[in-house]
């Protein structure tokens, strides 16, 4: 892939997300989202990809960190604000979920808690061996009045993580104190892939990297809770959690279709992080599942299996230490437990479709493809079993056939097609897209309109050529 | 507890001499009773439950009902359960435990139904049960497996288990071990389980289940009328009951006087009267005679029990009532049935989270009712900690700061590898043990609590919060005991051999004294059945070696116990401890090698044969070691990969190494030697045979194509070829056009350089034309091309384009038999020019190059030659390169039929066969 090709390949990314932005979400937001990835110290302090386009989490690096409690709203899709009480970092606006907190293995790593809330308010790192200092004593650990707490531990051990608030964990989580603790492998490089690994095992080499933060909540103890925080501002709203019953679900704090909003979009302030995994071909995409709630969720891929290699940051292995993940497994959902976490190495090659989803013409020979990726002459990894097989259905006409916003107008790979005009749009490259959803199907709304809640697509962008 | 006779004399003799040995087996009896008991919850609400009773004797009732019910404990030696029940609640109760599959069965297990009325043939219990009321019912388990178990109702038991009617069963392997190789020093026991108060009222004040029920048609329509009557826009199930008893018939029931089915009568009539929607022919036929209707209304239920259980509608209700009078009871228990009916769980929402049958109570260290265990666990010991979830809801109990729990069984099955993590998530009626292995304390620090919470977030008590599902682990201060306490470090051993192979090296534990005073009458014993098994010391405090010895044992693991005892103190705690000892006995390795033959074809001159392979496999056990696979001295030719241990090995043919003058038509021998010193079956010899036949026409081995067009700089193009074998030939075709201003035919120039030496051997020129087709050779020289690469640079001298092919041809005829056979010609039409061959099976090259640049897109060749390179540049030139074979002495005419109106030159020429 040569330099320029490197640049088209990220403008590509880009362009896709405001396209598809623009498109499900109209003229309302257009005009702000071309104003999007602006300041953003906030929520993202750190490189999020390489040269070549290749994607790792949002988030901030530590190892100190400085969160502060604080009130606001976020939006979901159908039009709706909710009242949350989130964690902003330092005195940034508040955000939910809580900031991404990257680390490295062996960091001491120290959280500074502010809380501008009238009730006190805490962190627990599950997984983790903290020391807290300052606030007072609380149930699971030291909390933060009017002075800040400072939680300390050591991050010794690579994976993914939640944290999540300590003190009446019941309201104060569903009011938006969540978040995902990263701590990366010793030797890990943002800028050098070579080194982009999940563990310290030689499988969990990873080519794209996101996040997927499941929650939800229910939008009537959260208007509850701001009806008594606006009657008596000083006083800890009195809720009854045990009728809890959702209707908003979120991926890394947005419902779908923010789900494919650009990173910091200005529209959502509250909820800088997307949700958009895209990937090529043949190329390792680690998922990390974080519960972020109290509901568990069965996370349902489609295009694949995953190959579950860890679970809540230690590898699934006979022998820990050891070089692999033996005892991993594929499936294609993964339950994701609340305040648990799942790693899981994605793939797709097209492979076994039983077709050539390149569409290479019978007979057609493989050497103009030398250039592309294998020495071979077959596309990135493409299944020698199907080169040259035909699509297996015969197209429609144009008249016969209703266009989805998603098609290219080819069911080829990397091979956009002419469209009527107004048409399509959301795929100018030619990508394949999936979905990626709740396999609980009543959680992909947004409080009763569908689609919605917890969904997002994967796009499997074509090598550039 | 109660154990049989029979238990009790076995626990006699434990005790006395520690004789117990695997092969007996005995039982162990609990008399427990299902009865009805209450909870106050920490916010004042009290919650009525079932519980069980755990009575020393069965039907005694000395027990207490609580919930959870006692837990069930089946001593190690143990391997039958035995529960007799005495039911005390108003409906039919069992016992089930999920995961112990030695159940006995009974003859009707499976037919337990109603065996009439409205349900009839509808399965209410999974196994037989103890009736209500006073029945009993026993249930047996034989083979009773190690591990955490829940036990809990089978009977209607999205009620009953709410209610709590469950409890945990455990058993051990033996006192330090929980599974097999599972060694622990204590145990904690969390159970977690939900209150919906709602349900328990409603079950407690009869109100919970299913809503009107009728057994006729009649009955139906009476209901109906009645009920469109009176209140035809509401619909509480008993607001027709309410108006049916009005004040005077209520006073009259109560009182338990007058002529009830009258008032009925009257009261029914009362109300009814003017209604135009029911069918007056029924209701005066059924209703309005006394006699009738005490018949009707007495159908449904005759044998109700007098307490309030179930409602299938006022009628039942109010013949409830009727009957109670007419048996003259003294004052009957009315109970008007309340609005909040729950008929089903399915809509239950658990307001109180219970830990072992207590919601925390928020208050944080002493006083707290989550702390476990109240005397504290001993700094670096490891804690099994056994959680399992009675409730209908999924739980996450998540440890807070202690570090990973390890997980080493789910269900009361054993993990093949143990899981860490902080947390677990457990759905309904699931069981966990995870060893916790309890932090070290703080300088200072006296004790130190560690949270286990719900992160499901069951954190409240209804409404309050700082409650509900949370527990505090408690880690103390090592309390030296006032006795001597036994102490065994480790308490597994595991020992590796091969068979006929030499004793593993002894290893060791420790007997020690975590106690006050001497331990005494120490001893150390192997349990009878394990001859293999050896001990030697153990007397007292210190260490003990432990010795396998393999001697005439077969392959297979072998597991032995050693028991460790201190006898010599009354006090003395801890005793006795089990050392586990498993011996792993593997066959001897074997070296197998497959196959012990290879063979490869080749043809002299040609390309090398594709490798191959043999697997070096171990056809015993343990391991394979010390492989060496070596080529037997005198075949260069010939070479392997490492061959280091098992797996494939890969053998490499090279005929570029083989001995100066070998003969085609022969077969070269080699050979390939694997051993490992000591192994059975060492050495092994694969043979390799290399056959070697004769080139049978010139081979082109490589090839490569190269078009330069526009401009008219002297720029050449050039072909790289590597991997060039010796002997080999290069063959260039080459053609370029007229530059339109130099005279004469326009030579292409080929340039000679390093130790390559380029020659041209046909020339078809056109001096009015002014290009040229070409065909050169250069022959690889002895020694090779330095760094195994050639670059052949073909160009024009300021023509317009150009284009050449290369090849690398093998198993050619040399150039000592030179001149090779060539010829050309310039044709004003189709090209085309004969050759007359020297020898048979010769390989014929040619270039066309039309001068005229007619459009070749559609082109025939003559005779069966194979295009290499079509080359067109519209204005410029055309261009052919191909090969034909030659397979006979005689003329060949070679070039194309079409297209016509070209100005070619073609030349070609013969490469020979040897």
């Amino acid at each position: 892939m040569s330099a320029n090709t490197q640049r088209d390949s990220q403008q590509k990314r880009t362009n896709v997300k405001s396209t598809i932005l623009k498109l499900w979400t109209g003229s309302l937001l257009s005009g702000l989202v071309l104003m999007a990835g602006g300041a953003r110290a906030e929520w993202l302090n750190q490189t999020t990809a390489d040269a070549l386009g290749n994607h790792l989490v949002d988030g901030v690096t530590g190892p100190a960190f400085t969160l502060t409690a604080k009130e606001g709203h976020i939006s979901t899709a159908e039009g709706s604000a909710v009242y949350i009480w989130g964690l902003a970092t330092n005195s940034g606006p508040t955000q939910y979920p809580g900031p991404t907190l990257i680390v490295n293995q062996g960091d001491q790593v120290t959280v500074t808690l502010n809380n501008t809330l009238p009730f006190p308010v805490s962190l627990v790192f599950p997984g983790q061996v903290v020391s807290a200092s300052g606030g007072s004593p609380g149930l699971l650990t030291q909390e933060a009045t009017t002075g800040p707490v400072t939680y300390t531990f050591i991050a010794s051990q690579p994976g993914t993580y939640a944290y999540n608030s300590g003190t009446r964990q019941d309201l104060q989580i569903e009011m938006g104190m969540t978040g995902a603790l990263i701590v990366r492998p010793a030797g890990f490089s943002p800028s050098n892939k070579a080194t982009w690994k999940g563990y310290n095992t030689t499988d969990s080499a990873f080519d794209q990297e996101f996040l997927f933060l499941l929650t939800e909540m229910d939008p009537n103890i959260h208007a509850d809770v701001e009806h008594q925080m606006l009657a008596n501002p000083t006083a800890s709203p009195v809720i009854d959690t045990t009728t809890h019953f959702a209707n908003y679900w979120f991926i890394n704090g947005r419902t779908a279709p923010d789900t494919m909003m650009i990173p910091g979009s200005k529209a959502l302030p509250a909820q800088p992080y997307d949700a958009f995994p895209m990937m090529h071909p043949n190329q390792n995409l680690l998922m990390r599942m974080v519960g972020g709630a109290r509901d568990p969720h069965p996370f349902h891929h489609h295009a694949n299996h995953a190959r579950n290699i860890a679970r809540n940051g230690r590898v699934l292995q006979s022998t820990p230490g050891g070089p692999t993940a033996d005892l991993s497994y594929l499936t294609f959902t993964i339950p994701t437990y609340p305040g648990e976490t799942t790693d899981a190495i994605f793939t797709w090659t097209g492979a076994g479709l039983g077709w050539d989803m390149y569409g290479h013409a019978p007979g057609s020979p493989t050497t103009p493809y030398n250039a592309v990726t294998n020495p071979d002459g077959l596309r990135a990894n493409e299944d020698p079993h199907d080169h040259g097989k035909p699509f297996p259905v015969v197209l429609p006409t144009e008249q016969d056939v209703d266009f989805g916003k998603w098609y290219g107008g080819s069911p080829f790979l990397g091979t956009p097609a002419p469209l009527p005009p107004n048409i399509g749009g959301f795929d100018p490259t030619g990508a394949f897209l999936y979905m990626w959803h709740s396999h609980a199907e009543r959680e992909i709304v947004n409080n009763n309109v569908f689609p919605g809640g917890m969904l997002t697509m994967l796009l499997i962008e074509p090598w550039a050529n | 507890m109660n154990y049989s006779k029979i238990k009790i004399a076995a626990q006699l003799l434990v005790a006395g001499a520690f004789l117990i040995t695997a092969g007996q087996s005995y039982g162990v009896t609990y008399n427990l009773r299902a009865g009805v008991t209450s909870k106050t919850m920490p916010d004042g609400t009290v919650v009525p439950m079932w519980g069980f009773a755990d009575d020393t004797t069965a039907g005694a009732g000395l027990g207490t009902v609580v919930v959870p019910g006692p837990a069930l404990t089946v001593p190690p030696g143990d391997t039958t359960l035995t529960i007799n029940l005495n039911n005390t609640l108003p409906e039919d109760v069992s016992i089930v435990i999920p995961g112990q599959y030695g159940f006995v069965r009974t003859a009707n297990e499976s037919v337990d139904n109603d065996s009439a009325g409205p349900y009839a043939g509808r399965v209410k219990s999974l196994v037989h049960v103890a009736p209500a009321l006073g029945g009993n019912a026993a249930y047996t388990w034989n083979g009773i497996k190690p591990g955490t178990f829940l036990y809990h109702s089978g009977s209607h038991a999205a009620v009953q288990v709410q209610m709590g009617l469950y409890g945990a069963m455990t058993a051990v392997v033996d006192a330090s071990h929980a599974y097999p190789g599972v060694a622990f020093d204590s145990s904690v026991t969390l159970l977690f389980s939900e209150i919906d108060p709602d349900v328990h009222a409603a079950v407690a004040g009869a109100t919970y289940g299913p809503g009107p029920s009728f057994q006729d048609a009649e009955l139906a329509a009476v209901s109906a009328s009645i009920y469109d009557g009176l209140h035809a826009a509401t619909d509480p199930t008993y607001a027709y009951l309410y108006s049916l008893l009005d004040p005077d018939l209520q006073a009259s029931l109560l009182a338990g006087t007058g002529d009830h089915a009258a008032l009925v009568s009257t009261a029914i009539s009362e109300l009814l009267g003017g209604s135009s929607i029911y069918n007056p022919d029924v209701m005066l036929d059924s209703m309005l005679s006394a006699a009738t209707m005490d018949a009707l209304w007495s159908a449904p239920e005759v044998n109700q029990p007098t307490s309030p259980v179930l409602n299938n509608g006022f009628m039942v209700r109010l013949n409830r009532l009727l009957l109670t009078d007419a048996l003259a009871t003294a004052s009957p228990a009315v109970v008007l049935p309340p609005v909040n009916t729950m008929t089903s769980t399915i809509r239950s929402y658990a307001q109180y989270f219970l830990v072992n049958g207590e919601a925390y109570n928020g208050i944080i260290g002493a006083g707290g009712n989550n702390i476990f265990p109240s005397a504290g666990l001993l700094p670096g010991s490891r804690v099994l900690l056994r959680m399992l979830n009675a409730g209908m809801d999924s739980h996450v109990p998540t440890l807070q700061n202690g570090g990973d729990l390890q997980f080493v069984a789910e269900d009361g099955q054993l993990a093949p590898y143990p899981r860490n993590s902080y947390s677990v998530f457990m759905a309904a009626l699931k069981t966990v043990d995870a060893i916790f292995v309890a932090p070290a304390l703080p300088v200072g620090v006296a004790s130190q609590l560690y949270a286990v919470s719900d992160r499901r977030l069951g954190l409240v008590n209804g409404t309050m919060p700082l409650g509900g599902m949370l527990a505090y682990l408690n880690v103390g201060a090592a309390v030296v005991p006032v006795n001597p306490m036994l102490v065994v470090s480790p308490l597994n051993l595991s020992f590796t051999a091969t068979v006929g192979g030499a004793n593993p090296a002894n290893q060791t534990f420790n007997i020690s004294n975590g106690g006050s005073g001497a331990l005494s009458g120490v001893s150390a014993t192997v349990v009878t059945g394990s001859p293999w098994l050896t001990t030697s010391g153990g007397a007292g405090v210190g260490p003990v070696t432990v010795s396998a010895t393999v001697g005439a044992l077969a392959a297979g693991t072998y597991n032995g116990t050693i028991s460790v005892a201190a006898t010599g103190d009354t006090g003395v705690t801890g005793s006795p401890k089990t050392v586990s000892v498993s011996f792993v006995v593997v066959a001897a390795p074997v070296l197998v090698v497959a196959p012990t033959s290879l063979t490869f074809n080749a043809a002299l001159g040609g390309l090398n044969p594709a490798s191959q392979t043999f697997d070096i496999s171990n056809g015993g056990g343990g391991t394979l070691s010390g492989v060496t696979t070596t080529v037997v001295t005198g075949s260069p030719w010939l070479t392997t990969s490492a061959g280091a241990g098992a797996g494939p090995v890969t053998v490499s043919v090279n005929l570029a190494s083989l001995p100066v003058g070998t003969q085609p038509g022969t077969t070269v021998p080699g050979a390939i030697t694997v051993s490992a010193a000591g192994v059975t079956g060492s050495p092994q010899t694969v043979n390799v045979s290399l056959n070697l036949a004769a080139l049978s026409t010139p081979l082109i081995v490589a090839i490569d194509t190269q078009i330069n067009t526009g401009g008219n700089a002297n720029v050449g193009t050039t072909h790289v070829m590597t991997g060039i074998p010796a002997g080999a030939l290069l063959v260039l075709t080459t053609q370029n056009q007229y530059d339109g201003v130099t005279a004469g035919e326009q030579d292409c120039n080929v340039t000679s350089g390093g130790n390559l030496t380029w020659t041209r051997r046909v020339d078809a020129g056109s001096t009015s034309h002014g290009g040229s087709a070409e065909i050169w050779t250069a022959p690889i020289p002895a020694g090779g091309v330095t760094g195994g690469t050639v670059t052949v640079l073909s160009r024009w001298g300021t023509a317009r384009a150009q284009s050449s092919v290369c090849y690398v041809v093998t198993g050619q005829g040399g150039f000592a038999a030179l001149p090779v056979a060539a010829n050309t010609a310039n044709n004003q039409s189709a090209p085309s020019v004969s050759i007359t061959t020297t020898r048979a099976n010769s390989l014929l090259f040619g270039v066309t190059s039309d001068y005229n640049h007619i459009d070749g897109s559609t082109r025939t060749y003559l005779d069966t030659a194979t295009e290499r390179l079509y080359f067109n540049q519209p204005g410029v030139t055309t261009a052919y390169h191909f090969t034909a074979p030659a397979a006979t002495i005689g003329s060949y005419t070679e070039g194309l039929t079409a297209p016509t109106g070209q100005s070619a030159g073609t030349a070609v020429m013969e490469v020979r066969h040897p």
